[in-house]
């Protein structure tokens, strides 16, 4: 059976295009961590009635979502390009619950300016009422993403799922461990961000960021064993036989334990740099699987290459422009010390 | 083509899309204009000195943030969101075209959203100076990304030069990048007015609301006119045709631009009760209507630019259902099902109901709706009540208007879709395909005895397919008038037409007698023919008793337009029979008797597109329900107001505008004549077909209730298209003619394509009912045919029609003995099998042309054997 698809133009050649995607998801992976994590972990602690994290976030987790979403649309932007008609597919597939996401985040959005605003002002239950309903909607929202990538590396199971025989979390066996991988990946995340920004603020702040860091990370031990189990054998095979792919996954292995280490130390500077090896190795090794998966699909992904730059020298210029622009705003917003 | 679909049943037909996108549009532009007025009020603020100014654009900065940050950041991810799921391959051909243009977008939109955030964090913290400066910056950057969003959006309206050249630039900087640039300027910032106009009414009190609502109600105004003359140039970049047909012809688009239209001076208007001193509750009252004119004006705006588009996602490259116009063909050979089998149940392969919904939500979900507020599907079908009407007009789709796609798929697919919506969305019960009962008539010969009579009676109907069109109150396109003719010849060695001191009388059967009281016909002829007709008397005073006239050049005794019609008290026969005799004017003695009928059909199918039952259950007559759709939709196409008319008791004769020599109407000259217009018109939704696409209006099929296709012609095999063509080549051959005289008739014969010839060029041009199939084309010199094919050679003029013709001794019509056209001897009648064959059995005791069969006796008293009449006729 032929997925026929229509083929498509490409303007300039994939890797830019591949660049783009992984440096823009890159970062918003990392926003996006924090913003869930920092949810969790802020409800966790107030429910343990401890306020020294959630006075820290509450003012913060507005602002990196508005920035975690921004950086989101712009990834998005170019995995359409190169995936389109997997991911559009996927999407159709789950229409209700994908578009769905918008309105969640919606209310998660206004629910977070709600808790930041009114801090101070609203009694302990109604705050974690409020929290609560905020990781409720990213859990959700992070289930629906989770699966609409999976579901776009599986068009086997689309019929299935267009036809209603099934449903479309079911039949995935990677599907629950990686999005345990990612819920886990943020609590880990959010906590060493707490711990790192925190630190201008005391050891305490270290202390307990770190100890979620380290909790989360020696869990996620397992579950990435788990999740990498739960790939389909052509999939761990293809990483077997990649050296490349290889190399990524040893990159992460080592600073996974590199990490786990300095984290003992406390040491956050350094810790913070393998962190990001160890992220930009999974984000890349992220990749390669998503190749792996499709490689026998990707035949009919017919792209006609234009080789048409004018655009993207568009995007470049205004990307310096205004790169500059904001630097020049930044510096006179930081030089004005009206009242502080 | 090959994604997946996603239908939305009561929320499609772009419900969900219109509700996302019109939420976010109204944001999205009071985004773009509200950095201005931060800026202005900010710098008003500090001008006055007036902290509580200050405090209230720090909150209306605050209320800014929420509500364009979130709400409208996140359903701008929305639209996307949406568009991706219902438009796949636009969205994605969109993407690969533009996707720097959108990244370019992306950066301003990141920047918005970091110099938002400092301005709003900044009060306090930056002195006035730099703060105002920072809503500056917001501005530029917000009109930036408005600048990048609309130059894709305008692309889809107008692509301009990009459809040859495939250069982007000429894409981006299409025809109505710039009007949409202004006018969406201007639009953002009188919405950020009126947001401006809110806040202050609910967070100002006092001196300070009254000076700012005065201050936003100026600009409204201002921006408001500015935005109308934008508008104006905008609306001019459009194509004329396609202004036409949206705007002006589909009446959802037409109410939307008047609103569009009307709302401007009402904004405007509504704003200058600002200017005075104004009651605070009535104010914030006042102002919340402001934000849903606002809201209602932009959202009107945006289905004009949206409706500007169609039938087109892409204009001229793709269709709204994700067809490219240069797939169209292949679509149409290999099928829809066919290209999108990845996606077809294989257990459902059988199922026709199954296919037609897929084929459905291929083609039409995009745009229709099930039973939802937006292009009801439901709604839009119910006339139908059976498929035929819904693949007519999905034949016909896209062709002369052009709001709609074409239909892409085979003629199956196009069957399978017209099941679905009738059987499957209407849930219309399947006609049952049983033949009609017919009532058979009783048919008595009057009497002639070979050696006794002295006379010979001829007589005859000269159209023998006829039709009149009871639509009355609404519309009038046959009025009952049938012509009868009557020769009378003296029998001898050496027959006469005799003429001196006899006349002709005529008399309906029993039961047809009265027929004003039967139809609506003498309530409306005043009024349709300017006449006052007493009841029961035709448009000439003929009525269905009576005498005829004789015309003395040809011995031929007549009465024309007699109002007969189908109906009596015994229920519908298209063959009312008349008694004719021939009376010695002096002592009244009947010289000679015969019987002849009068064809006389209501069975015209303008309910099987059109709507509506049959008016009489024997399978006839027009009823209201179809009459009055058959005006909506001329209103609708022609922009008349025949139906309002109709309604207020002025019924329309359709020969008051467009000219029929079989009335001899003037009407419009400039218009198409009638048989041209409305041949024209069907052939294009009725294309493909044999000669059913005839019998759908005129009453030929001998599954009907009239069978009117009866002479020797229908007995040998021939049907309506042998002689006068397919409907597309009939309908050619009319509007050529037309053309040839200077009409407009072009946009109808565009996708006709000539079927009989191959090329349009040799089809020849025809005036009606005086250029007709010509006998002599098959019958040379009064043969056999020498083949059966009538097309395209046509009489001359009218004297060289078959029922103006003579013999060859000039005396005897060749109508006389041949019988009527289509009733050509010997006939067959579903009624009873010899109706039309009175006077061959009456005279000679067979079926055949008068004195067939070496039958000269009937009028010569012995045999002859000299052809006189014609050659070839003395065969046994």
């Amino acid at each position: 059976m032929s997925l026929n698809m229509p083929g498509s133009i490409l303007l300039i050649p994939a890797g830019w295009f591949d660049f783009f995607l992984h440096a823009l998801f890159f970062i918003h992976l990392i926003l996006i961590n924090i913003v869930i994590g920092w949810s969790i972990i802020t409800l966790v602690e107030e429910v343990k009635n401890k306020d020294i994290i959630p006075k820290f976030t509450s003012s913060r987790l507005p602002t990196l979502l508005a920035f975690a979403i921004n950086l989101g649309v712009a990834a998005l932007l170019f995995l359409q390009v190169l995936w389109s008609k997997f991911f559009y597919t996927s999407s159709v597939l789950i229409a209700p619950f994908w578009l769905s996401v918008v309105f969640v985040l919606i209310l998660a959005y206004y629910l977070l300016y709600l808790y930041d605003f009114k801090f101070y002002s609203l009694s302990s239950a109604v705050r974690i009422s409020i929290l609560a309903l905020v990781v409720l909607s990213f859990l959700y929202i992070a289930f629906i993403f989770v699966s609409n990538m999976s579901l776009m590396l599986r068009p086997g199971h689309w019929q299935s799922i267009y036809f209603k025989e099934k449903l479309f979390f079911s039949g995935e066996p990677s599907l629950l461990p990686r999005y345990f991988h990612f819920i886990v990946a943020s609590v880990a995340i959010g906590g060493l961000v707490f711990a790192f920004w925190g630190s201008k603020k005391g050891n305490l702040q270290v202390k307990v960021g770190l100890k979620w860091f380290v909790g989360a990370t020696f869990l996620q031990v397992i579950i990435g064993v788990w999740f990498l189990l739960s790939l389909p054998k052509e999939v761990i095979l293809s990483i077997m036989r990649d050296k490349l792919s290889l190399v990524y996954l040893s990159t992460a292995i080592f600073f996974l334990l590199l990490s786990l280490f300095l984290a003992f130390k406390q040491k956050l500077m350094q810790l913070i740099y393998s962190v990001f090896f160890l992220v930009l190795s999974m984000v890349l090794l992220r990749s390669k699987v998503r190749f792996f998966y499709l490689k026998d699909k990707i035949a009919g992904n017919n792209f006609i290459l234009q080789n048409d730059y004018s655009s993207f020298v568009l995007f470049l210029i205004t990307l310096v422009l205004v790169t500059g622009l904001l630097g020049y705003i930044f510096k006179v917003y930081t030089e004005s010390k009206l009242e502080e | 083509m090959t994604y997946p679909v996603w239908e939305l049943g009561f929320a499609g037909g772009g419900l969900l899309i219109a509700l996302i996108g019109i939420f976010h549009v109204y944001i999205a532009h009071f985004a773009v204009g509200g950095g201005v007025f931060l800026a202005l009020t900010e710098k008003k603020a500090i001008a006055l000195n007036s902290p509580s100014l200050l405090e209230y654009t720090r909150k209306h900065a605050l209320f800014f943030l929420l509500l364009t940050m979130v709400a409208g950041g996140v359903t701008g991810v929305g639209i996307w969101f949406t568009i991706s799921l219902l438009q796949p391959a636009a969205t994605s051909f969109l993407i690969h075209h533009f996707v720097f243009f959108w990244a370019t977008e992306w950066v301003f939109f990141l920047a918005e959203i970091i110099v938002l955030l400092l301005y709003y964090y900044g009060f306090k913290k930056l002195d006035s100076q730099k703060h105002i400066l920072l809503a500056w910056f917001y501005f530029l950057f917000a009109w930036a990304s408005l600048f990048f969003i609309s130059g894709i959006i305008d692309f889809m309206l107008t692509p301009g030069k990009w459809l040859q050249s495939k250069n982007l630039w000429d894409g981006f900087f299409n025809p109505s990048f710039w009007p949409s640039i202004f006018f969406r300027t201007f639009l953002a910032l009188s919405i950020a007015s009126i947001f401006g106009l809110v806040t202050a009414s609910f967070k100002l009190k006092n001196e300070e609301r009254v000076r700012m609502s005065r201050y936003y109600a100026k600009y409204i105004v201002f921006f408001t006119i500015l935005t109308f003359l934008a508008g104006v140039w905008y609306y001019n970049i459009l194509d004329q045709g396609l202004k036409n047909y949206i705007f002006k012809l589909t009446p959802y688009y037409k109410n939307i631009l008047d609103w569009f239209f009307y709302l401007t001076p009402l904004i405007i208007i509504v704003s200058c009760f600002y200017f005075s001193r104004l009651n605070g509750s009535f104010q914030k009252t006042l102002s919340l209507i402001m934000l849903i004119l606002g809201i209602i004006y932009i959202g009107s705006f945006e289905f004009l630019r949206e409706g500007a588009r169609k039938p087109f996602i892409i204009y001229d490259y793709m269709y709204s259902n994700g067809i490219k116009v240069q797939d169209l063909e292949e679509v149409n050979k290999t099928g829809i099902l066919a290209l999108n089998s990845y996606w077809l149940d294989k257990d459902r392969a059988n199922n026709n109901l199954y296919l037609g919904k897929e084929i459905f939500k291929l083609e039409c979900s995009s745009c229709h709706s099930r039973g939802g507020p937006l292009r009801d599907i439901l709604k839009l079908t119910q006339k139908y009540d059976n498929p035929f009407g819904l693949v007519s007009q999905l034949t016909g789709q896209g062709k002369i208007l052009k709001y709609m796609p074409p239909f892409s798929g085979t003629e199956r697919e196009k069957k399978l879709l017209a099941e679905y919506i009738i059987y499957g969305l209407q849930k219309k019960e399947k006609e049952i395909g049983e033949k009609l009962e017919l009532k058979p008539v009783e048919l008595s010969l009057p009497p002639f005895a070979e050696d006794q009579s002295e006379y010979v009676l001829l007589a005859w109907n000269n159209l023998g397919m006829h039709c009149i069109s009871d639509s009355w109150p609404y519309w009038v396109l046959l009025p009952p008038a049938n012509d009868l003719f009557a020769l009378v010849i003296k029998r001898g060695e050496l027959p006469e037409v005799v003429t001196e001191g006899i006349e002709v009388v005529y008399e309906v059967e029993e039961g047809f007698r009265h027929p004003e009281e039967e139809v609506e016909f003498w309530q409306v002829a005043p009024k349709l023919f300017g006449k006052k007709l007493a009841p029961g008397e035709g448009l000439s005073g003929n009525r269905v008793v009576g005498k005829m006239k004789l015309e003395e050049e040809t011995g031929i005794f007549g009465a024309d337009l007699i109002p007969v019609v189908p109906y009596s008290k015994k229920g519908f026969n298209p063959y009312p029979q008349f008694t004719i005799k021939a009376v010695d004017k002096e002592s009244g003695k009947i010289l000679a008797t015969t019987k002849v009928i009068a064809p006389t059909s209501t069975e015209m199918g303008c309910k099987n597109c059109h709507g509506g039952p049959w008016r009489k259950k024997e399978g006839a007559g027009i009823s209201e329900e179809t009459a009055q759709d058959v005006l909506r939709v001329h209103d609708r196409i022609n922009n008349t107001t025949l139906l309002k008319e109709a309604k207020e008791g002025r019924p329309v004769l359709c020969q008051s505008c467009h000219p029929d020599p079989v009335l001899k109407a003037k009407g419009k000259p400039h218009l198409p004549n009638l048989p041209a217009a409305i041949h024209g018109w069907h052939a294009n939704y009725l294309s493909g077909r044999g000669s059913e696409a005839c019998f759908q209006c005129h009453p030929a099929s001998l599954a009907g209730s009239t069978g009117c296709l009866r002479g020797i012609h229908a007995a040998r095999g021939l049907d309506c298209t042998s002689c006068h063509g397919y409907l597309e080549d009939h309908a050619l051959s009319l509007l050529r003619f037309e053309k040839s005289k200077g009409k407009a008739v072009e946009k109808l014969m565009l996708n006709l394509k000539p079927r009989k010839v191959d090329s349009l060029e040799k089809i020849k041009p025809r005036e009606p009912w005086l250029n007709e199939p010509d006998c002599f084309t098959c019958h040379q010199n009064y043969e056999k045919p020498v083949k059966k094919e009538g097309f395209n050679a046509w009489t001359k003029n009218a004297q060289a029609l078959y029922r103006h013709s003579f013999d060859e001794s000039g005396v005897l019509p060749c109508i006389g003995c041949h019988g009527s056209p289509h009733a050509i001897y010997p006939a067959k009648n579903i009624y009873e099998q010899d109706l039309d064959n009175i006077q061959p059995l009456q005279y000679q005791k067979n079926r055949r042309a008068i004195g067939a069969g070496l039958n000269c006796k009937v009028c010569h008293l012995i045999d002859m054997e000299d052809e006189m009449h014609h050659v070839n006729m003395l065969r046994p």
